[in-house]
């Protein structure tokens, strides 16, 4: 005879494993589960920009339940190369990589995948020509193109600060490197086009490492150019040092206007304080949630690949309180 | 008879090989003794070991008749003990100057460790005055050790050795590389030595010097002391002729024994 | 007196060439070199990179190698900044800081003095090390440091002296000082020498080069980390790729400064001028209205003369 706790127990068990079919029926599964997918994050591990994201693609990963792999190429186009032949060895569903390296290096490899049924996404740069060929099998992009961004920063300025003929402007970025540099470019060309005499200075591969060490460089600048009215950093870390440069060389909060990208914290305590007055904002949040969404949606429901732009956001006195906490957690 | 140095049954092998076996010595007070062998006989091996630069695997070495803790026995505590080695080479500092060579390991310092070096300088440009062999360098204290010739060199060692006064001076090959005059003057200062009651160890290939300053020597063959006699015992040709026996002797003693 | 000039002909070579770079700047851009701005300018920021090189002197003279010191700097910096927001002291912080760097270049120097790792290749590895380990525990962020701007320990590490003079000037002028004293005036440097001249000539002159060469290791450590607070400080802020644009700077300022590559040799003063010469070239450049794209152009070549000027100097005094 079976004792009265122990049927009991087996009753609960059956209730139990009848509610659980009976929910699973009526509850969607999560998109990605069993997707596996490498992601180029770019940059250094933990450099503040990439770290963004890859927080980004890594929330992505949590809520379709996809399996994610993260590489690191140090912003060389090289190692990236490198590392998406290693995914492609690895045969995972879907590759995101960043763009740097061009259409024509990336050629190649990207067949290779496609053909072997691996769904590619870029992000970051564009693939123009990648683009136009993959897109029906998936192929999608999610960033902000270099030239827009920089068009898009000095436009902005411009109408915000009523720049007008005559006035001078500095832009230091990376001008010399493929890709990267048309931000810089687009920059230029942008004011230059409003009437505003623009100079160009080149980042050292030191001062991209550590901005501490181009404050002589700022000081020697703006004393050699007093009339000076608008200062753009390409480049977020130097962005993130605008306040410590306009300290250095003597100059107090609001003198001279200061741009640049990326939101740092040190950089939202500088809006704060009044020495960085614009920062666009790429969102690499989302140039990180993006494309994992997206070669889920295509693995799964052959959806053709997506074309997002993520940029075109923009922080400044009257919205950094709201934005500042997310940026202490990597987000914004 | 009053001992300076005693070293009882030294042993000393490098991975296989057996370097010394068994070495007794001892040196008297106020003598010259000359340590002679062939090349590759165990001389070296042994003053690095008097001078603290290598441990030898057991025995024991009574200094001034105090027995040395082998453990802690080191270059440093040999010459505050008295023993002052002068090395056929690597004695100087190629790229320093004169008179960082003479006070290395030793300077005079105050309590921070502080040198006190313009009387290290005044020393050592008095120590060139009177020495042997430096005439060439001019007279600073300052020139660097680079700029010497080989016989100047071993002028400076040996100079440093003379500053320090030492109880006992070890002398490694210190007439190689000089020229006759040269010579003399070293080997004039090897005998001067016993006048301040002080003793030497002196290490040559050159039998005429040894003869010359030696009051007894010691013959080194395969890691061990195979004869020792004393001066009057010997002539130069005595002492050619046993260093060739030696030499010639079979390799393993006992085995040609049995 | 002849003499003497000879002696000190390298010194005076780096300060000519000092003097002429500056007339030379003076002259292409007055407007920025008869201000004291720039001369501040230099002040806050030449003192990190010189306060590495005289560290890493002293290692070069002894013979041996330090390629972490950056990776060094950032972990240290990683603990200055987490110990002191959690405690609120940034002095606690300092001193978090200082026993990280002391931990690291101890370990560089187990490395190479006990287990016999060559410096250079021993650096090379904890620089992998250090640096990962920091960006690990750091999750990859930057720290925002903007509230230590207004403690008293910040005014005195990188303060305003006067309300003009960086205080990183004057700490650095005082360790080059005390780094003087120690090469040329204390028998630590004298074992420094040796050790760096003939390792084997040391031993047997009684120099305890273990514990020399350990101790050198250390006090690097202890200079990165001082170097990696006053940055912190100074620009408010430790971020994961902090010290890695100074590796080059600091050699060629050391280089520069006439220091032998082959140890045995070298100068405190050399270094402190090279890397005054080092860091005044980026700005002096820009300011002449040239691209930035001629630094290191100008760099190389300065470089290259004079490194060229010692061989060719100490050639024909050798002979």
């Amino acid at each position: 005879m079976i004792g009265k706790k122990t049927g009991l127990l087996m009753a609960l068990l059956a209730v139990c494993m009848l509610s659980s079919t009976v929910l699973a029926k009526d509850t969607l599964q999560q998109s990605g589960k069993g997707i596996k997918i490498w992601f180029d994050t770019g940059g250094p591990v933990g450099e503040t920009y990439n770290t963004i994201v890859q927080h980004g693609a890594e929330q992505a990963a949590a809520d379709l339940g996809c399996d994610i792999e993260f590489m690191y190429s140090d912003w060389s186009p090289q190692k990236m190369l490198e590392n998406f032949q290693k995914a492609l060895a690895a045969g995972p569903d879907g590759i995101v990589v960043m763009g740097h390296p061009g259409d024509d290096a990336y050629a190649p490899f990207i067949k290779e995948a496609v053909d072997k049924g691996i769904i590619v996404s870029s992000s970051d740069t564009e693939l123009p020509n990648l683009m136009e060929k993959y897109q029906a099998s998936g192929f999608g992009y999610a960033g902000v193109s270099n030239y827009a961004r920089g068009k898009a920063l000095a436009t902005e300025a411009v109408n915000r600060f009523g720049l007008k003929k005559g006035d001078r402007a500095l832009v230091w970025g990376l001008k010399s490197q493929p890709t990267r540099g048309l931000s810089s470019k687009a920059l230029i060309e942008t004011l230059e086009n409003s009437g505003l005499t623009v100079d160009y200075m080149e980042i050292s591969p030191e001062i991209d490492k550590d901005a501490s060490l181009g404050t002589p460089v700022i000081t020697a600048y703006l004393s050699s150019n007093p009339d000076c009215d608008i200062v753009i950093m390409d480049h977020g870390a130097l962005t993130a040092q605008l306040e410590n440069f306009f300290r250095a060389a003597g100059i107090g909060p609001d003198e001279i206007i200061g741009a640049g990208f990326s939101l740092s914290p040190a950089t939202a305590s500088a809006i704060k304080a009044g020495y960085v007055d614009l920062v666009g904002d790429g969102q690499p949040y989302l140039q990180g949630y993006l494309p994992v969404l997206q070669i889920v949606l295509t693995k799964r429901f052959g959806f053709s690949g997506l074309e997002i732009e993520t940029g075109g956001g923009f922080i400044h006195t009257a919205n950094i309180d709201l934005i500042a906490p997310l940026a202490e957690k990597a987000i914004r | 008879m009053d001992t300076i140095l005693t070293a009882k049954s030294l042993y000393k092998s490098f991975g296989s090989i057996q370097a010394l076996t068994d070495i007794n010595l001892s040196i008297p007070k106020g003598q010259v003794v000359a340590l002679i062998g062939d090349n590759g006989a165990g001389k070296s091996t042994i003053i690095k070991i008097l001078s603290g630069v290598h441990r030898p695997d057991s025995g024991s070495l009574w200094i001034n008749g105090n027995e040395v803790n082998m453990r802690s026995y080191s270059v440093r505590m040999a010459r505050s003990l008295g023993v002052e080695t002068v090395y056929q080479e690597r004695s100087l500092g190629e790229k320093q100057p004169l008179w960082r060579n003479v006070f290395v390991g030793r300077h005079l310092r105050n309590a921070l460790g502080f040198i006190r070096v313009k009387e290290e300088k005044d020393l050592t440009l008095a120590m060139l005055r009177n020495s042997i062999g430096l005439k060439g360098v001019g007279i600073s204290a300052d020139a660097l050790v680079s700029t010497l010739s080989g016989g100047e060199r071993q002028g400076l060692a040996i100079s440093r050795a003379m500053h320090f006064n030492s109880a006992l001076t070890i002398l490694d090959e210190p007439t190689t590389a000089l020229s006759v005059k040269e010579v003399g003057r070293v080997l004039d200062f090897i005998r001067s030595i016993p006048d301040r009651g002080n003793s030497a160890l002196f290490i040559s290939h050159n039998l005429h010097h040894v003869h010359e300053v030696a009051d007894m020597f010691l013959f080194v063959a395969r890691g061990t002391i195979a004869y020792q006699c004393r001066r009057e015992e010997m002539s130069v040709a005595e002492l050619f002729e046993q260093l060739e026996t030696l030499s010639m002797a079979p390799y393993d003693h006992e085995r040609t024994v049995a | 007196m002849k003499t003497t000039l000879y002696n000190y002909r390298l010194q005076l070579g780096l300060l000519l060439l000092l003097a002429g770079l500056l007339s030379l700047f003076i002259y292409l851009s007055p407007q920025t070199f008869l201000h004291r701005r720039i001369y501040v300018a230099f002040m806050s920021t030449i003192p990190f990179p010189t306060l590495l090189a005289l560290g890493l002197t002293l290692l070069i003279v002894a013979g041996e190698m330090d390629l972490s010191f950056p990776s060094i700097m950032v972990i240290s910096g990683l603990s200055f900044s987490n110990v002191a927001q959690a405690t609120g002291s940034p002095l606690l912080g300092f001193f978090a800081a200082l026993a990280t760097g002391a931990f690291a270049g101890l370990c560089n120097g187990l490395i190479v003095v006990w287990i016999g790792v060559p410096a250079i290749i021993a650096t090379i590895g904890t620089q992998f090390f250090w640096r990962g380990a920091s960006t690990l525990l750091a999750d990859g962020l930057a720290r925002n440091l903007t509230n230590l701007r207004d403690t008293t320990f910040h005014d005195i590490l990188v303060g305003r002296l006067f309300d003009w003079i960086p205080m990183q000037t004057i700490w650095c002028l005082l360790v080059a000082l005390l780094f003087w004293l120690l090469l040329n005036r204390h028998i630590f440097g004298d074992d420094v020498r040796f050790i760096g001249d003939d390792i084997g000539t040391a031993k047997m002159m009684g120099v305890k080069t273990d514990t020399v060469r350990i101790a050198l290791f250390v006090i690097m450590g202890l200079i990165s980390a001082l170097a990696s607070v006053m940055v912190c400080l100074e620009m408010a802020n430790w971020w994961p790729t902090q010290g890695e644009g100074y590796l080059l700077l600091v050699f060629a300022a050391i280089f520069l400064g006439g220091t032998s590559v082959f140890g045995g040799q070298g100068t405190i003063f050399g270094t402190v001028v090279g890397s005054i010469i080092i860091g005044i070239l980026e700005a002096g450049i820009i300011s002449a209205g040239l691209s930035g794209y001629w630094t290191r152009l100008v760099h190389g070549l300065v470089i290259v003369l004079s490194v060229s000027l010692y061989a060719m100097a100490f050639s024909t005094r050798r002979k």
